[in-house]
């Protein structure tokens, strides 16, 4: 019977193990300011064998990214105090290094997409999102390189400048 | 900030659980059955175990007793909760070794209290707050089959 505990790992080993996160058992930070989607991504991301922690504006967000910085941010752009856009400038600022970003914003706000890439963050998803679709997307995350991440982050924002470009010409003519 | 794994295998009261625990500052891990509990269990021990008794694969307190079996018990803390408020299931919980224990359904302010006095112990005073409670339980379980044959 104790075979099934044979393996305990040291606190190194965990540490190590951290650090090699894949698809699950990450640590992730939840920041939303909206108790229900706090509870609903919360929920999902323990579901998914996730280490969640959840904080309810950005300037808790920075605090503890900077003090203990996880694998995952989930980061909501619209908060009182301090907006997602300015955690992740906080983020660049002190440069905490692999911590990857997936913005959450509503569907209204498409513009704040580019800005969020601009700044760092490595995924979008749009709310309302389907539970199966966001646990997907941070799997998708995890599993990615932040290079990967990065240059389908800029395939992504040409594409939009693109679109943008398109527009322009067709509301000119 | 501690470390929390919940083992439940509803997952309305897991939902519940972990929304209450992050909003109290905690890390949280969920499992949704004693099988998928005792793996993450192997790979880091929680600073406290939220342990349903009645799960499928393994339960809560097959969990518990391999845990206690495997020498590991003092590393963490565990509340076990359970559906039926039967005096039989507190005193096995406490012969197994559990911290405390909790019936359903529960106010969740008050188990994350539950939980926060938990924390706050340091190891010695929690091993003689499980005597304590077991001295407790095995009092009530010797009244209650007294009060039986009477």
């Amino acid at each position: 019977m104790d075979g099934l505990w044979n393996g305990v790992g040291t606190h190194e080993d965990r540490k190590d193990e951290a650090e090699h996160a894949t698809s699950s058992g990450a640590r992730i930070l939840v920041t939303d300011d909206d108790p229900d989607l706090r509870a609903l991504l919360c929920g999902i991301l323990t579901d998914e064998g996730h280490k969640v922690s959840a904080v309810s504006d950005g300037r808790r967000a920075l605090d503890s990214i900077l003090s203990d910085p996880p694998d995952l941010v989930v980061l909501d752009v619209m908060m009182p105090h301090m907006d997602g856009f300015e955690v992740l400038k906080g983020m660049a600022e002190a440069d905490v290094g692999n911590v990857k970003v997936m913005m959450v914003t509503a569907r209204s706000a498409e513009t704040d997409w580019a800005e969020g890439y601009r700044l760092g963050a490595d995924y979008y998803v749009t709310k309302p999102f389907d539970p199966a679709e966001l646990a997907a997307a941070v799997a998708t995350v995890l599993t990615s390189t932040k290079p990967a991440l990065a240059s389908q982050r800029e395939h992504e924002l040409d594409k939009a400048e693109m679109l943008s470009q398109l527009e322009s010409i067709f509301d000119v003519g | 900030m501690a470390r929390i794994l919940i083992a439940d295998d509803d997952a309305d009261i897991r939902q519940m659980l972990v929304a209450a625990l992050v909003d109290s500052g905690h890390e949280v891990t969920a499992a949704r059955d004693g099988v998928v509990a005792a793996t993450m269990l192997k790979e880091a021990m929680p600073d406290l175990i939220v342990l349903d008794v009645m799960m499928p694969e393994r339960d809560g307190f097959q969990v518990l007793e391999e845990l206690s079996n495997s020498g590991l018990r003092d590393l963490t803390r565990v509340i076990m909760l359970t559906a039926s408020g039967s005096e039989l299931d507190a005193s096995r919980a406490f012969e197994l070794g559990a911290d405390a224990y909790s019936t359903k359904p529960f106010d969740p302010p008050e188990l994350v209290a539950q939980i926060e006095e938990l924390l706050a112990l340091s190891n010695k005073e929690l091993k003689s707050r499980r005597e304590r409670e077991l001295d407790t339980s095995r009092l009530l379980s010797q009244l209650e089959s007294l009060l039986g044959d009477g």
